[in-house]
């Protein structure tokens, strides 16, 4: 565990960052690659050598687990907010997304399918403050998309961190 | 020789610079300063993305050198 530490400390933080209004809008394609990238350069710290290259490999490890930690902070941190508050932002887009379905080239029945989903997880929300299918479905989104962006932010950071060691 | 070659052109000074656009857009749309522009929002979404690519492809292809190298030791 504790050579993913730095991914933990900086997962947190993205996980954290990603529930906070305005900022949350660069979750994906700044915050999540950024503590990648932090999550490589503590690692460097904390062995206390940082005039040594850091493998890609290990910045493509350290980048997965970060969006994997920010992926499993984001999710619990929303569905814990979902749960007290019983209000979320699928709350206020539900209007526009009814217009959104409406608009999709599928068949009415499908349409229907599709809207009758999000009344329920709506209503879910409203009554219960927690809805599995909303759960699930963030989790997913946000475990795919985390991963994909840490990786690319760990690629990323250790080549940032080498090419400065080069210059030294 | 690629990888050196976005190193001396591409400092992170510049990837900073080149994301300062799509900052300003993200937040501007987002507290409503302006309405959502897709053609702005590609714009700057593409000077990002170019400059993470160059970086990402340049780290990928270092990876895949530390590879043949450990691969050549074994």
């Amino acid at each position: 565990m504790k050579k993913y530490l730095p991914s933990l400390v900086t997962g947190f933080a993205a996980g954290v960052l990603q529930i906070v209004p305005l900022v949350k809008s660069f979750a994906c394609c700044l915050i999540v690659p950024a503590a990648a990238g932090l999550a490589v350069f503590l690692d460097q710290k904390s062995k206390g050598n940082n005039s040594v290259e850091i493998p890609i490999s290990r910045g493509i490890v350290l980048g997965i687990f970060a969006g994997l930690f920010a992926a499993f902070f984001a999710t619990f941190f929303e569905v814990f907010i979902t749960l007290i508050t019983h209000n979320n932002e699928i709350l206020t887009v539900y209007p526009e997304l009814q217009k959104f379905i409406s608009g999709f080239p599928l068949d009415d029945a499908s349409k229907q399918q599709a809207l009758d989903i999000f009344e329920a997880v709506v209503q879910e929300i409203k009554t219960s403050g927690f809805s599995l299918f909303y759960t699930l479905s963030i989790t997913i989104s946000n475990l795919f998309v985390n991963v994909i962006f840490g990786l690319i932010g760990g690629v990323i950071g250790a080549n940032v961190f080498n090419s400065r060691i080069r210059k030294q | 020789m690629l990888i050196a070659e976005v190193n001396r052109i591409l400092k992170l000074k510049t990837a900073f610079i080149l994301s300062i656009p799509m900052l300003l857009d993200v937040a501007f749309t987002t507290i409503g300063a302006y309405p959502y522009y897709r053609i702005l929002s590609l714009s700057t979404g593409i000077l990002v993305g170019c400059i993470a690519y160059l970086y990402f492809y340049a780290g990928l292809k270092k990876y895949f050198i530390e590879k043949e190298i450990e691969e050549d030791e074994d």
